[in-house]
């Protein structure tokens, strides 16, 4: 487990994203337009198209709703959630009008990871290739479906006191929130009192706004939820006293994966419909620009926009192993290889707030600026080691050169046996082109800086005992 | 990580003029069925059944040791016939794994100890974790990550998985050098 996310997300080198959180580069985001990192969590995710996992066809988005999120031709199985798939088999049939015997083929749901069948719950044979099998009657549906249609209204009626309170807060100038607007004092007040002015506003307005709809959800006459105190009583002797049989008792997860009538008991399972699953796009919060959109068809990997900082911030990796020895100066090899196809000037930065957060550990980063070079996938890798030279390197500091990567060594000194992390800043360039106009290209030329992690703890070499 | 070096014996293994590694101690049955598309490392102890029906294994692919790649076979009303199994580009298949499926996609990541059931289809950009079961027939999409047994969804890829698997199986290709003979 731990070796497939160790080559998708390397956990040993953390960057920090612009909201705090440490993550691994490949799952962070890099806005050109912000020229800030971004992750997962202070993005937007949209939902840009539906899909089914196992047929891989796209499904329109009402489509969608309409299925309750479920594919209509692909089937998982109760007992285990593989896909269900179906079995043919011929069977003789006799005709009644000439009375001839006919071959026919028959139809049945069968799993092929534990061989339960559609037949083990009395579904009868489909003629059918696919489609047809029956749905199975959802006892509460009459409740849900009202439930469904009342919270519609309501979701209604918050929409249109919404758009009231924008409407009618225009017009009534007289108020003193406006007044407060109007002068730009409410920006010099303290945020509590312009708060509960406005909410003093707001509650008038619901009394007067809400009304009709109000009316209209109670002409609706919609049973709400009665509690009763007539509950039936717990047979204990059902789990002391019987003996149970764990081969017909079916599993929280099972039951949970058929929310509806969770059966208890294995010969109640039907044959689950397959959930969909969504391609989603990503935005800045920010800039509002998208970060990640990937094409509709499902099985592609091609995106129209893919900003993952992958492709624009240097990706630090450890090169062999540290051997950290305690309260010694010990080698400490890093490579860096820049994404972009233009020279990079990178530096470390040592910043007061990225001292702070090492941890029991003496770094000394090097000082000067080093140069890497565009990335080239064309380029053969085993021919540049003549590199070197070309950009008067210090070879204290500097390993080698290899394309567009850099092997850079420094000195760490680890302080404590139990932990040892280091922090510090890194400064690049970053060039980005875009379209101003018609054939025109502008070209845009920041830097950035940002800070990195690295967990040395693993490599420290124990005292012996 | 970078990768590290992983060496070889150079009597071991035989490397052909497209640059393709195949260990001497693997096992290549019907060896004119098996293509090879050029930089792939086949390890000591693999079995590739070319014998069954013709294998196809694309560009930059890692068949670790003591894998089996096996065509699937269909049953028909007249006997069992084998289809051909395509294997895409930078594809690393894990120690100890049994592959059976109709199609795997480029840069797909299998794990140790997977058994790939029967006429599964792993599509471009998927991983399979160590030790996952996924039964015949089993589709993966996607950007999706597979585990358990039987195989199910658990986590997503990122975006930039096409990159990271082209990395890490070129990587490998440069770390795994011949022994200096001394």
């Amino acid at each position: 487990m731990a070796k497939v996310r160790s080559v998708f997300e390397n956990n040993s080198v953390l960057y920090e994203c612009s909201c705090g959180l440490k993550k691994p580069l490949t799952l962070v985001y890099f806005c050109r337009h912000c020229v800030k990192l971004r992750c997962k969590h202070c993005v937007s995710h949209e939902v840009d198209s539906q899909y089914c996992q196992h047929c891989l066809e796209y499904i329109p988005t009402i489509d969608a709703k309409l299925k309750k999120n479920r594919c209509a031709s692909c089937y998982s199985c109760p007992c285990c959630t593989h896909t269900l798939s179906t079995k043919v088999s011929v069977i003789q049939v006799k005709n009644e009008a000439n009375n001839q015997v006919v071959s026919k083929k028959t139809y049945v749901l069968i799993c092929g990871f534990c061989k339960w069948t559609s037949k083990d719950v009395g579904i009868d044979d489909q003629f059918a290739a696919s489609g047809g099998w029956p749905e199975v009657e959802v006892p509460e549906a009459k409740r849900i479906d009202t439930l469904f249609e009342y919270y519609k209204i309501v979701a209604q009626k918050e929409k249109i006191e919404k758009e009231k309170k924008r409407i009618v807060h225009g017009h009534r100038p007289g108020h003193a929130i406006h007044l407060l607007d109007k002068y730009g004092i409410s920006a010099s007040l303290s945020p509590k009192v312009t708060e509960t002015l406005r909410a003093k506003l707001y509650s008038g307005k619901f009394m007067s706004s809400g009304y009709s709809v109000d009316k209209a959800i109670n002409d609706a006459k919609y049973e709400p939820a009665v509690a009763t105190d007539t509950c039936e009583p717990l047979n204990v002797d059902l789990y002391y006293k019987q003996n149970l049989n764990c081969n017909t008792e079916s599993t929280i997860e099972q039951r949970l994966m058929q929310i509806e009538l969770q059966p208890s008991n294995v010969s109640g399972f039907y044959p689950n419909s397959k959930m969909l699953s969504v391609k989603r796009s990503l935005r800045c919060k920010q800039c509002d620009h998208n970060l990640s959109k990937p094409e509709y068809n499902p099985s592609s990997i091609k995106f129209k926009i893919r900003l993952s900082a992958y492709y624009d911030i240097p990706e630090i990796r450890i090169y062999r192993p540290p051997n950290l020895q305690l309260n010694k100066p010990c080698a400490l090899d890093l490579t860096v290889k820049n994404p972009a196809q233009y020279k990079m000037h990178l530096s470390f930065l040592r910043d007061a707030k990225a001292l702070h957060d090492c941890c029991n550990v003496e770094l000394a980063l090097p000082q000067q600026e080093f140069v890497l070079a565009p990335n080239d996938d064309t380029l053969d890798l085993d021919v540049e080691q003549s590199e070197h030279l070309k950009h008067n390197d210090d070879s204290k500091v500097v390993n080698f050169r290899r394309g567009n990567k850099i092997g850079i060594r420094f000195a760490v000194t680890a302080l404590s046996e139990n932990l040892c992390k280091i922090a510090f800043c890194v400064k690049h360039d970053f060039v980005y082109n875009f379209m101003q106009g018609i054939n025109e290209k502008g070209t845009q030329h920041s830097w950035i800086i940002h800070k990195v992690f690295i967990d040395l703890t693993p490599y420290i070499k124990k005292r012996e005992t | 990580m970078e990768a590290e070096d992983v060496f070889y014996n150079t009597t071991d293994y035989i490397e052909t003029a497209s640059g393709n590694k195949v260990c001497k101690k693997s096992v290549l049955c019907g060896s004119q069925n098996i293509m090879l598309h050029g930089k792939t490392i086949i390890q000591s102890d693999c079995i590739v059944r070319g014998d069954l029906a013709n294998v196809k294994i694309g560009r930059h692919c890692v068949i670790s040791k003591k894998s089996v790649i096996r065509p699937p076979f269909k049953r028909f009303t007249k006997g069992v016939a084998f289809l051909p199994m395509n294997i895409g580009d930078y594809v690393f298949i894990g120690e100890d794994s049994i592959i059976n499926a109709g199609q795997i996609g480029s840069y797909v990541y299998i794990g140790k100890n997977c058994v790939i059931g029967r006429h599964c289809v792993l599509k471009d950009c998927c991983a399979i974790e160590d030790d996952t079961v996924l039964p015949q027939g089993t589709v993966v999409p996607a950007f999706s990550v597979y585990s358990g047994s039987p195989g199910v969804f658990t986590s997503e890829l990122p975006e930039c998985t096409q990159d990271i698997m082209i990395d890490f199986t070129k990587s490998y290709y440069e770390h795994f050098k011949p022994k200096s003979v001394s």
